[in-house]
């Protein structure tokens, strides 16, 4: 067997493919429900949009939402749905599965410590889109970074988050 | 602001991917068993996993028939996986790993694979995204991050090599 570790053809390569700026509408948070878990509920808004090398467009408004749980142990498990339209027209689902938590505190740290495991917010999403030029998306895996920016005061841009795209090569 | 400026990448974005070579879970499997085409046009299969090891950052063995893989074959020749199955770690700790993906390939190089005759790892291209679930302790680093894996098919096997997107 081949040690992956040095084994050039078993490296990662990665592509920049596109960005997705939502802007979101509603937040609603209801629990707990089995296992002590929240149950989240976070709309996609208006005017969000796609941006990148291997795509471009804006989001669907309204098209859909995230319906992510909430760990007791912090993490939150990101369960989006919604909808790209391409610049070309073409309507694009995407389904965005991931993980992302602030700082939270290892099991066994005490509540006066200083959390241990740091924030983080990554997703591996999926799509579906006609066949045509946008059809490599239903073949590629992808890989997210994803970055919130919510409304801390009236002057600030409307609650949002970035996300960055890379296309697992 | 013009929306173009608020978009983002037109600011340095405050992350970038950094991933690490966790570890590799090499497994053989059962012959195939298709179920189709159905209605969809599509076919499932499904192939159980008969063995394997796990190296790397966690070692072990794949818990054998504890689970298998159940792709849809689509109409445009993809394999779409849908892997379900145990690990069991060497502390004898159980890992329950599920794993998305896809694999295609030209027609000539899925033909080889379809034959079970081995293929250079560049012919095709097969990468999965999985998740994890496992107790509390030391290996629940697990439940909290994002993976990509590469696979390699072997003949009869797959090797798949995880990396943690840290």
């Amino acid at each position: 067997m081949t040690d992956p570790t040095t084994d050039p053809a078993l490296a990662l390569r990665y592509e920049h493919a596109f960005d997705i700026r939502i802007n979101f509408d509603k937040r609603w948070m209801f629990g707990p429900i089995s296992g002590g878990s929240h149950h989240g509920y976070t709309s996609v808004g208006e005017g969000g949009t796609v941006f990148g090398p291997k795509l471009n467009g804006k989001l669907v408004d309204y098209s859909g939402a995230d319906w992510p749980v909430v760990r007791p142990d912090g993490v939150v498990e990101l369960n989006a749905h919604y909808m790209i339209e391409a610049d070309d027209g073409t309507r694009i689902y995407i389904r965005n599965l991931g993980y992302v938590h602030g700082p939270i505190r290892a099991p066994g740290q005490g509540e006066d410590e200083a959390p241990a495991i740091p924030s983080y917010f990554r997703c591996t999403p999926y799509f579906r889109a006609p066949e045509g030029p946008h059809g490599w998306l239903n073949r590629t895996v992808v890989v997210g970074v994803g970055k919130r920016v919510p409304q801390l005061s009236p002057g600030d841009p409307p609650d949002h988050s970035l996300f960055r795209y890379y296309a697992v090569v | 602001m013009t929306e173009a400026a608020q978009s983002p990448a037109a600011a340095p974005h405050p992350f970038a991917p950094k991933l690490e070579y966790a570890f590799t879970v090499a497994i053989e499997l059962t012959p195939a068993v298709f179920m189709g085409p159905s209605d969809t046009g599509q076919t499932r299969a499904a192939v159980w996993a008969a063995s394997g090891t796990v190296t790397g950052r966690i070692a072990g063995r794949v818990l054998p028939m504890s689970g298998g893989d159940y792709p849809l074959v689509r109409a445009d020749g993809v394999l779409d996986f849908d892997a379900r199955y145990v690990l069991e770690l060497d502390d004898g700790t159980p890992v329950y790993l599920q794993s998305r993906g896809y694999r295609w390939a030209s027609e000539e190089a899925m033909a080889k694979m379809a034959r079970n005759e081995p293929l250079g790892f560049e012919e095709y291209y097969m990468r999965v995204a999985p998740r994890f679930d496992v107790a509390a302790g030391p290996h629940d680093w697990l439940n909290r991050h994002i993976f990509v894996g590469v696979a390699e098919k072997v003949p009869g096997a797959n090797r798949i090599h995880y990396f943690q997107v840290m």
